[in-house]
């Protein structure tokens, strides 16, 4: 084994973990194939953490047949906000943030046709999004309203949500993160579309220095606030619903997304099976110092 | 997972890989000790497909063409000959020499297609010559003829008297010794000038530069004024593509045998394996009817052939693999087919490696191997090229189609049918302007194409056109290593004559699949973490 070690002494010292180490020590040795629909199944998902009185953002219509493809029209005729996701999508695939103002939809600033979002549905029902392009349910979503702690991490009318990621190994909380979106990434906070991320001290709940793409920065790259000392509100309640998690969806290794609703708080907006590596470049620190 | 089964997990993975190349390296020995296999027998079956393309426009007039063709000789043998004529005749003219095909025809009104194709297989021959062999030695009436003077080799010409004196050549010294002079005069002593015209030896002499013809011809000239026979031999040097360009050498009489001198590119006594011989003598290569708009070229492939003359030696054995292969051919599973499905766990190796080891990212997973199959048909210059050419095409399509607003599955079928239609299109292009390699892209796997087409567009839409084209020049470096490995005619006489070889390369994904350490990018991704203090 000697050939290839040379490239593990240096990261393992530093307690770095890059992808090969995390798929075999942490994600196969800790989540069992049989309970990735638990996570992978978003509907069902939401089901379980629900009936364990963990909060989630409220389904608000689903679509798992083509007869109802157009029924969102009149079901949802009251409501301005919604979010569309594919049950089964993955790297944040085939969400759709819808606005209507007036009679008129928008969905990422442009003007959208209700026909367009019917086809939209259309294309999710077809498997378009799903991990493995099988035919997959479209569903309807309640937006979410950052906590004003949170949205001075996005920018001024832009429809981007800030999450709070934390990484649980075997209901502990090894590592958490902000993610903010920026201009470059187009209101999404995933950090490989140029989304920011900042780390978060598990003991203060207060934010620390953060990442943009794989280099440490200190302040916001588009309003140039400083990243550091924000107390993250319902911290706590985020730490305690995600130490719970691990027991009822039967995953060891698992990245939870919570969202800080200004009306509801803490909820859960999904659970990852595969959770990224770069919390670590966001936390300036690694994975492997804090996991056994 | 619980801690024993874990620790079980951990042995076998250990002991795994050993067994697996113990197990090979025993079934090896074995073949090598008691059914007497050897590398050397399988690596030595080399050959080519030889194509000879010729084009002609007729004006409703009378054509005649004709070429030399290679027969069997003690160096090259020729096999499966086939001609293609169009309307005209074909026959063959032969003399004690030399052996030509002619296709004629009283009257040929637009144009026509000839061809001739052979499988060469070719090897190198080395000369001994004795060196108690003098120039006054009894030459036989049949090699006579060859030391008489004529227009191209002047060998009587005062000024080849001069060199020959000025070179110390003599008649007392052996053939040997004369030979090694008169070779070292025209490999070493005259330029070598690329000339597309004939020039004879005198010309040659006095120009002191000459190509490969001038330089056989006043070795020829020399040789003939001491005494020893001479002749001129053309034929073409084989490497893999297409061209014009045909060769020539010479060859001395020496003791019953015609030994070949190549002034050019420095043989003596010796024809390399990658010579083939055409005609020989102070004739054409080609002739054909004037004003008929004559066009030809050589189209050169080379293949590993299989080794059944070896095959009949060996004993019957379960273990006796070259044997197994051969039964193979009755579901027209032909050797070069099973080298494209054998060598494929090899290849993913290259797949393997650089997406675990570099951590490269690509198009799909076996995506890059997939494509480097295609790549054996067309070559990897033509094969990158295409690959180029084909995504550009899916590119545009992709959008136009987008605009269209149809369901994916079907969508990708469209997609998949305008690939089909474009690759044919090109195969006709290719054949039509004589781009051979080119052409055979209607072999290229459509829709591993069409699959990369479409995760092509993906990946513009989500993260830009330059991110795409990084991972589709990422996927091209692998699909690239893949073809190298796959294509390598070493290996893949390694692992037809000892398939065992895959159960070691079974025995590196193991260990590779073990590997927790970093892949080499992520040196990059996380190097300010690395440096942190």
């Amino acid at each position: 084994m000697a050939f290839l070690d040379i490239f593990k002494m240096l990261p393992s010292r530093k307690g770095i973990v890059g992808i090969n180490k995390r798929n075999l020590d942490l994600i196969y040795t800790h989540n069992k194939r049989t309970y990735f629909p638990n996570v992978d199944n978003k509907l069902l998902c939401k089901k379980i953490l629900q009936e364990h009185n963990i909060p989630v953002p409220k389904t608000l219509y689903v679509v798992d047949s083509p007869k109802v493809l157009k029924g969102w029209e009149n079901e949802l005729s009251s409501l301005d906000n919604f979010v569309i996701k594919p049950n089964r999508g993955f790297g944040g695939n085939g969400i759709k943030l819808i606005k209507r103002v007036e009679d008129t939809f928008y969905s990422s600033g442009e003007e959208i046709s209700k026909d367009d979002i019917t086809f939209h549905l259309q294309q999710i029902y077809n498997g378009a999004f799903s991990i493995d392009n099988t035919s997959d349910t479209a569903y309807f979503e309640e937006t979410i309203t950052n906590h004003p702690e949170l949205s001075q991490f996005t920018l001024e009318g832009q429809d981007g949500i800030t999450d709070i990621r934390i990484i649980y190994q075997d209901n502990i909380p090894v590592m958490a993160m902000l993610r903010a979106p920026t201009e470059e990434s187009d209101g999404k906070a995933n950090l490989h579309q140029g989304g920011i991320g900042i780390g978060i001290d598990l003991q203060t709940s207060m934010t620390t220095n953060g990442c943009h793409k794989n280099n440490f920065i200190t302040h916001h790259p588009d309003n140039k606030i400083e990243l550091k000392g924000h107390e993250v509100p319902f911290f706590q309640d985020m730490l305690e619903f995600g130490a719970r998690i691990s027991d009822i969806v039967n995953l060891g290794y698992i990245g939870v997304d919570f969202v800080c609703d200004v009306a509801h708080g803490a909820m859960v907006l999904e659970v990852n099976a595969r959770p990224g590596l770069n919390i670590q470049l966001a936390n300036q620190d690694g994975l492997g110092t804090k996991i056994q | 997972m619980s801690v024993s089964r874990l620790k079980a997990s951990k042995v076998l993975i250990g002991v795994l890989p050993a067994l697996l190349i113990f197990v090979a390296s025993a079934v090896a020995m074995y073949k090598i000790k008691y059914l007497g296999y050897n590398l050397e027998a399988v690596t030595q079956s080399e050959s080519y497909h030889l194509e000879m393309v010729m084009e002609l426009d007729g004006h409703s007039s009378p054509v005649e063409v004709s070429i030399a063709l290679p027969k069997n000789l003690p160096n090259q043998t020729v096999k499966d000959e086939a001609f293609g004529s169009d309307d005209l005749k074909f026959s063959f003219e032969k003399n004690r020499l030399n052996r030509r095909g002619k296709w004629q025809s009283s009257s040929v009104d637009g144009k026509r297609q000839l061809n001739y194709t052979a499988t060469i297989l070719t090897k190198n021959i080395k000369y001994i010559i004795d060196s108690t062999i003098l120039p006054t030695n009894q030459v036989p009436k049949s090699a006579a003829f060859y030391l008489l003077p004529d227009s191209m080799i002047q060998s009587e010409n005062p000024e080849i008297k001069d060199l020959a004196d000025s070179l110390h050549l003599s008649s007392d010294s052996s053939i040997l010794y004369n030979s090694r002079i008169i070779y070292d005069f025209a490999t070493y002593g005259m330029n070598y000038v690329r000339y597309s015209g004939t020039i004879d030896a005198l010309t040659a002499y006095r120009l002191n530069e000459a190509s490969c013809g001038g330089k056989s011809r006043i070795m020829a000239a020399l040789a003939r004024y001491l005494g020893i026979p001479a002749r001129l031999v053309g034929g073409k040097i084989l490497s893999s593509g297409q061209s014009k360009a045909t060769h020539i050498w010479v060859e001395f009489y020496i003791g019953n045998y015609w030994v070949p001198f190549c002034p050019t590119n420095e043989y003596f006594a010796e024809i390399p394996s990658n010579y083939l011989i055409l005609y020989y003598g102070e004739i054409s290569f080609i002739t054909h009817t004037k004003d008929i708009n004559f066009k030809y070229y050589f189209n050169l492939k080379k293949r590993l052939t299989s080794t059944v003359a070896g095959l009949n030696k060996l004993k019957k054995n379960p273990l006796d693999i070259l044997n197994i292969w051969a039964t193979f051919k009755k579901v027209a599973i032909s050797l070069e087919l099973l080298k494209i499905i054998i060598m494929l766990p090899i290849g993913v190796l290259a797949v393997v490696f650089f997406r675990n080891i570099v951590g490269l990212e690509t198009f799909g997973t076996f995506m890059p191997a997939l494509i480097a199959i295609g790549f054996r048909d067309t070559g990897l210059s033509s094969g990158i090229l295409l690959f180029a050419l084909i995504m550009g095409f899916g590119s545009v399509m992709r959008v136009i189609l987008e605009r269209l607003h149809l369901l994916h599955t079907p969508r990708l079928a469209i997609l998949l049918s305008t690939v089909v239609l474009f690759n044919l299109g090109l195969t006709a292009v290719g054949v039509s302007l004589g781009f051979l390699n080119f052409a055979r892209v209607a072999l290229f796997p459509m829709i591993i194409l069409t699959l990369t087409v479409e995760r092509l567009s993906i990946i513009t839409e989500e993260s830009g056109i330059w991110n795409a084209l990084r991972i589709a020049f990422l996927t091209l470096i692998v699909a690239s290593s893949s073809y190298a490995i796959m294509s390598s005619r070493f290996l893949q006489s390694i692992v037809i004559t000892f398939p065992e070889t895959i159960l070691v390369v079974i025995a590196i994904y193991i260990y590779i699949g073990r590997y927790s350490g970093f892949r080499l990018i992520e040196f990059t991704r996380f190097k300010h973490l690395l440096v942190r203090s």
